[in-house]
């Protein structure tokens, strides 16, 4: 009944979408997913086996081409930087940024995209990048290595403006952290 | 001058609501496309968590059954801060009585909703989502009127909680997300290092931010809104470190929240609306002394807010509205306190408020269960505060239609 209906592959194919590839997802996009979620006859595995290995999945159009989650956001950086988070305390940051674990506001669930950036959330995603390495997140080892290593780390491409930055590590860390780019996935 | 405070004009026995006015000439646009708020109205909602006693805040001194069904909680005439005919405020209320005969305060009595609950939660609730009839909580009426706004709300911030630990539910919307701002640290950046280096930082990042074209692109838009937000931050680090109030606060909860917001304000952030709460009023027994505190900060504290917000030329813009969940029983109960009520007042203040008292005093002898009958729904209170003020659209905000009031200059 609701699975034969057209709208419903679209639907889902959709969510997939914004949830794993992109934010912004073409009609084209979502034809194309729909017809496999149909042809597998919406089982799921074999449908995310093939989206996460897709040619669009790996695409210049699929990346940095969604907003990061404030979950995203906070424990990607952990990762990233080599932090075992304190999850209390990530919950807490990501809870202000507007993604309490388990708890969205509404049951509708998170929105995302670029619903989750004001001026006022873009503030507090840049000081949790400063309380990350004051090890507020927890333990964090003072950064060394060199530009390049936390560019592609953090950044994976390179950045105007940051090509030729000289800045200490941590500086540089903080730069990369704050940056627009940043916020990207 | 004395035209505006003699308003106790009530207009029909049914209150004062009037279905079907146009709307006000100011309000009304040059053309379509014109911009939503051009000149930065805000409104500021003070919320009155628990249920205040309004009989003991807007007191009809003169009437019999009040003396009868308060003989230990009544406030006698001459105790009561005189407004206009039988009606006067609670004696702690000195500053909202110096802003009554400003002509910045307007009460608008004898509010609430059809069937009313007697639940804290449930009430309250209600006034958030303005939807009694059902119990649907996904987004409030405000956060349902960001929706509709004329231009759009993108990257802006629409409304600040201040000081409350959760997103108040009025400001939750299914498409925004309102910052709730514990207090004004969260609106800083953190920078470590000497102000040389802070500021050297911080000007790195502004360059890094800024320089994106002005177009559509998530990174365009995050730039912008960067942009910013490290342009907003300074400035509210500006008025941290040297905000001069033009009067001072007085040193209570609600005084030092007002105070915050009035620093944004003057930051221009760019919210529209704001929310502060003050908490206390389920004064179920021993009322006397903590509603008498209670009064004295509310009152205090917003005195001070509009004469700070005078002084810097911005109580013109800025419309400041309370509520509370209900009002409460008209007879006291048997611990010297009072029971969960209905219909109650509320305030507004500003200079743009047609001061006065708005509608009847609720009678006393025609009660519904021993509770204040309403006669103005609420939801006409909220849909003049969006369209009249903010000039919102209203309509699928408060899920009607609803007739505005008359209590804008």
């Amino acid at each position: 009944m609701c699975l034969a209906h057209k709208a419903c592959a679209r639907f889902i194919a959709f969510k997939l979408l914004r949830a794993f590839v992109l934010d912004q997802p073409t009609d084209a996009h979502i034809t194309a997913l729909a017809a496999r979620l149909r042809a597998h006859d919406f089982a799921m595995r074999p449908v995310m086996r093939e989206l996460l290995g897709s040619k669009l999945f790996f695409s210049a159009a699929a990346r940095h081409a969604r907003i990061k989650e404030p979950l995203e956001l906070t424990l990607g950086a952990c990762r990233a930087l080599g932090v075992r988070p304190n999850l209390q305390a990530i919950n807490r940051v990501s809870g202000q940024l507007g993604q309490s674990v388990f708890e969205p506001a509404t049951v509708k669930g998170w929105e995302g995209g670029r619903l989750w950036i004001t001026s006022a959330s873009l503030l507090q995603r840049n000081n949790f990048a400063m309380a990350l390495l004051d090890g507020q997140m927890g333990q964090i080892a003072e950064p060394k290595k060199s530009r390049d290593h936390y560019r592609e780390l953090l950044l994976s491409r390179e950045v105007r403006g940051m090509a030729k930055a000289k800045d200490e590590p941590r500086k540089l860390v903080h730069l990369m952290m704050t940056l627009p780019e940043f916020q990207l996935t | 001058m004395n035209t505006r405070r003699t308003f106790l004009k009530t207009l029909g026995a049914s209150g004062l609501v009037s279905l079907g006015t146009r709307p006000h000439p100011a309000f009304a646009r040059a053309a379509d496309g014109g911009k939503a708020n051009p000149d930065g109205r805000i409104l500021v909602l003070v919320q009155l968590a628990g249920g205040n006693d309004g009989l003991n805040t807007v007191v009809p001194f003169e009437e019999d059954n009040y003396r009868k069904l308060r003989p230990s909680l009544g406030i006698g005439k001459g105790a009561a801060l005189k407004l206009e005919g039988a009606l006067g405020l609670h004696p702690q209320m000195q500053g909202f009585k110096e802003l009554f005969d400003d002509g910045a305060l307007g009460i608008v009595q004898g509010v609430g909703y059809p069937n009313p609950n007697r639940s804290h939660f449930r009430s309250m609730d209600i006034w958030h989502t303005a939807k009694p009839g059902i119990e649907d909580k996904r987004d409030g009426w405000i956060g349902r009127a960001f929706d509709h706004v004329r231009g759009g709300l993108a990257g802006k911030v629409p409304a600040v909680a201040l000081g409350t630990d959760r997103l108040p539910l009025s400001l939750v919307s299914t498409k925004f997300t309102v910052p709730t701002v514990r207090s004004l640290r969260d609106y800083q950046l953190q920078l470590r290092g000497s102000k040389a280096e802070q500021a050297a930082h911080r000007a790195r990042m502004r360059q890094l931010a800024e320089g994106g074209s002005a177009g559509n692109s998530d990174l365009d838009f995050l730039r912008r809104t960067a942009t910013t937000a490290l342009d907003t931050s300074a400035k509210i680090a500006e008025v941290m470190s040297d905000y001069k109030p033009a009067k001072p606060y007085p040193q209570n909860g609600l005084g030092q929240r007002l105070k915050s917001v009035a620093q944004l304000i003057t930051a221009d952030l760019g919210a529209s609306v704001y929310f502060v709460s003050l908490g206390g009023f389920d004064t179920h027994a021993e009322q006397e002394g903590a509603h008498a505190g209670l009064m004295q900060e509310l009152s205090s504290a917003l005195a001070a807010f509009h004469a700070d917000l005078k002084g810097h030329g911005l109580s013109k813009r800025v419309l400041t509205a309370t509520f509370s969940e209900f009002g409460r029983r008209v007879k006291e109960n048997g611990s010297l306190g009072t029971d969960h009520g209905a219909a109650g007042p509320m305030f507004f203040i500003g200079d743009a408020v047609k001061a006065g008292v708005h509608g009847k005093h609720p009678s006393l002898t025609d009660l519904d269960q021993g509770d204040l009958k309403h006669h103005t729904d609420f939801r006409s209170v909220y849909t003049t505060l969006l369209e009249d003020w903010l000039d919102w659209p209203a309509e699928a905000a408060v899920g009607g239609k609803f007739g505005k009031l008359k209590v804008l200059g």
